[in-house]
């Protein structure tokens, strides 16, 4: 054997020194940036339409990623850089943001690494808040005068994006659920379209009369859950909690509650049988079958019905929005929120308020909301650019039945102690729904011992703080 | 009795360095080993006297955390449903598996196709499976009362009736049992043939040779499929995570799913821990007691 071939032996030290560094390496942390380094710009497919005016930053983005998100978050990165030459994002989308968000958003804190700016529901960063993880923006705000994403005089709005007197939530979106129908169910039964001045009553006769058993065709389309159903509970006038923010009491087993539930959760799919099984939310009788005439959704429910796309595969849905219907509580109040990013506290808040000040933008917002078919939470852009815009992509001719909504909107309830996904998977889910879902509990027996559960889960909170 | 004589060996050069390679070969896994099983396991030991939701400082709280997984009703609840679903489960898989094993080692056509067939839902990711397996429970149009229908049995909600759901989970893990099959088919073509013939020629028939021979031999390998199917049983979690979220009623709330949830949405990591040593008491005396026991019922030939 020639001396300068390499045996097997010295291969295999060398490959098990190479493996052993390249293991080693991957366990360093990725090195950062100098922050006063500027990105290449040749990369860039256009020169800065907008002469920098700030420091140079890289931000850590970590974004709710969802098929319906994450495609925005995909054109909002690159056109940030471009307009804003040396700022960076990096974006990290989470693909399965249900399941995994908060769970890798709360391990980044832990590992030390949490990123500069985070997606948000209106009703989960108050726990971080409370924390003294994330940074108030209200400076930012008054100093920028970012005012269109704030609008005044809107509850859901403020519940959404102030804790303890303090901005925290920068909205992207009008979290807001109304009434969806399919046109041809209508149709074909010869029944009017409801208008936004129906009443509940008249959605309870329609929903039976749109029923066909023998065609397996349901009036409406439950949603099986308790987050579903606040949309319902709010039109009674009566909230499940006595305070809707950081609550001490559950009232679920109020006479309102357990009467609109029992009519919506219990009656309409076990007993009229004008729905079918709660639970089968992506199944055969659903809305997007056009198995079912009605279901109460939110934006992003959009395209799943009508777009261009499923238009050109003509596997579309005709469909139309109205108003939820008119309950016993006065006004009309909608289940509405504010859904956007925080800043969180780190070296670079600054730079990642400047992100979040894009985002809302008028160019920012359109172009999240044209992308995702969310609603922009910039109320005048809504109405003025969003409404028609609808109607084009979706077919939608009410789209103004969104925007009135969500000026009644109330926000689901904000627990900082006892989280309101604990509240669902250890009482709300196994004492109450399940049984109502399976039509073996009536509201009625089963609310009570909700109550009964969370008020012994809320005292045990409060007694520790 | 012989003496031994120890020679302590010089070490050198060559010595040293021949470690070191050993050493280098070896750290891939050591660094993972110690650094994604070994590290994190000490820290949930020391987690478990904790409180900690992974944001704030832990808190240290004694033995709270523990108290509370041994007593807290949700937290047994979901061991005695991952102690039901062992139970039930786990015979009836060796059973299953072994039957197809015995058939599919027999003289018949297709036989590789088969194997490969029941082999297939191995290799399926778990989350598909879970996903296809909530269709076939489907109340309204679910296979599975399509078929019952056929023999006149009423739709069932399998997994909404808090009575079917666990029996569900029970008979979906049937579905799964091509590993254990594969490891019984290897076994049984290790049966000496002089054995079966000189059985044969004593005048025993097939079930007697299968009591008598078959099985006794392969006592080794049922033992060491009982004692994986019980360790992966007791570790079910991405089925009820998908399918029923725990649902209804908390009837597939098994132990893992307790243990996800407490940890990664409710963020208590010092819980979190105290379930999950309970559970790894539970399994490592389960797998000690059942080596204490194969000494009377496995036979080995050495």
């Amino acid at each position: 054997m020639s001396k300068d071939k390499m045996t097997r032996r010295e291969f295999l030290r060398v490959a098990g020194i190479t493996a052993a560094g390249a293991v080693i390496a991957s366990c360093a942390p990725a090195p950062t940036p100098a922050p006063t380094a500027a990105p290449p710009t040749a990369a860039k497919p256009a020169a800065p339409a907008v002469p920098p005016t700030k420091a140079p930053a890289t931000i850590e983005f970590l974004a709710w990623g969802d098929t319906t998100d994450g495609p925005a978050w995909q054109k909002l990165q690159p056109a940030y850089e471009a307009k804003f030459a040396g700022q960076k994002v990096n974006l990290t989308p989470v693909a399965d943001p249900n399941a995994n968000f908060y769970t890798k958003l709360q391990t980044m804190f832990a590992g030390g690494t949490p990123p500069d700016l985070a997606s948000f529901q209106g009703w989960e960063w108050q726990f971080y808040a409370d924390k003294n993880l994330l940074a108030p923006v209200d400076d930012f705000v008054a100093r920028d005068k970012v005012t269109s994403p704030f609008p005044q005089g809107f509850v859901s709005v403020e519940q959404s994006t102030k804790w303890k007197n303090k901005t925290y939530l920068v909205p992207l979106q009008m979290g807001i659920m109304v009434m969806f129908y399919a046109k041809k169910v209508f149709d074909d039964a010869g029944i009017k379209y409801p208008t936004d001045d129906w009443t509940f009553e008249q959605f309870v006769e329609l929903a039976g009369k749109l029923t066909n058993a023998a065609n397996k065709k349901f009036g409406y389309q439950a949603n099986g859950n308790w987050y579903r159903d606040i949309g319902w509970i709010v039109l009674t006038g009566k909230r499940e909690f006595d305070n809707i923010i950081d609550p001490k009491k559950s009232q679920f087993g109020a006479a309102e509650i357990v009467k609109m539930l029992n009519t919506v959760a219990y009656e309409m799919p076990h007993v009229q049988k004008v729905a079918p099984n709660p639970t089968d939310t992506s199944g055969a009788f659903t809305i997007n079958t056009g198995a079912c005439a009605m279901k109460y959704e939110g934006p992003w429910f959009l395209p799943q019905l009508n777009s261009p796309q499923l238009r050109e595969q003509k596997k579309h849905v005709e469909f139309d929005v109205v108003r939820m219907p008119k309950g016993a509580g006065s006004g009309r109040p909608h289940r509405g929120w504010g859904e956007g990013v925080c800043v969180v506290k780190t070296a670079k808040s600054e730079a990642a308020w400047e992100f979040a000040k894009y985002l809302v933008s008028e160019e920012g917002n359109k172009t999240y909301s044209e992308t995702t078919g969310r609603i922009p939470s910039n109320l005048q852009l809504a109405e003025t650019w969003w409404v028609p815009r609808a109607k084009e992509l979706y077919g939608i001719s009410n789209g103004k039945a969104f925007i009135d909504g969500f000026k009644e909107g109330q926000i689901d309830v904000v627990s900082a102690g006892v989280p309101r996904n604990k509240m669902w998977s250890e009482v709300v889910k196994p004492t109450a729904w399940d049984l109502i879902n399976n039509g073996s509990g009536k509201p009625a027996d089963v609310l009570p011992k909700v109550d009964e559960k969370l008020n012994k889960m809320l005292d045990d909170y409060w007694k520790t703080r | 009795m012989a003496t031994q004589t120890h020679y302590k060996e010089p070490i050198t050069r060559a010595r040293l360095r021949e470690w070191l390679e050993g050493y280098l070969f070896a750290g891939p896994f050591l660094i993972g080993f110690f650094a994604f099983v070994a590290f994190p396991m000490l820290f949930s030991i020391w987690l478990m006297f904790q409180k900690w939701d992974l944001l704030g400082e832990p808190v240290f709280v004694g033995l709270q955390n523990i108290e509370r997984a041994l007593t807290d009703e949700l937290a047994l609840k979901a061991l005695y449903n991952s102690a039901f679903y062992t139970l039930f489960a786990v015979p009836v898989q060796l059973v299953i598996s072994f039957t197809l094993a015995l058939a599919l080692t027999q003289a018949i056509k297709f036989r590789s196709i088969y194997r490969a067939g029941f082999y297939l839902p191995i290799i399926i990711p778990i989350v598909a499976t879970a996903v296809v397996w909530q269709r076939v429970y489907h109340p309204d149009f679910g296979i599975m009362n399509e078929v019952l229908g056929i023999f006149g049995v009423p739709p069932q909600k399998w997994l909404l009736e808090p009575a079917l759901a666990k029996p569900a989970f029970i008979f979906m893990s049937f579905w799964m049992i091509g590993r254990q099959m594969v490891i019984f088919i290897a076994g049984l073509g290790n049966i000496p043939v002089q054995l079966m013939e000189a059985s044969q020629i004593d005048g025993a028939g097939k079930l007697r040779s299968l009591f008598s021979i078959t099985i006794p031999l392969m006592t080794p390998l049922i033992f060491y499929n009982m004692v994986i199917a019980i360790i992966n049983s007791f570790q079910t979690f991405v089925p009820s995570l998908i399918m029923t979220d725990g649902g209804p009623q908390n009837e597939t709330l098994f132990v893992v799913l307790n243990i996800y949830r407490n940890g990664f949405q409710f963020f208590n990591m010092g819980y979190a821990s105290a379930l999950a040593w309970e559970l790894f008491i539970i399994v490592v005396g389960f797998t000690i007691a059942q080596f204490y026991v194969s000494n009377k019922w496995v036979y080995y030939e050495s």
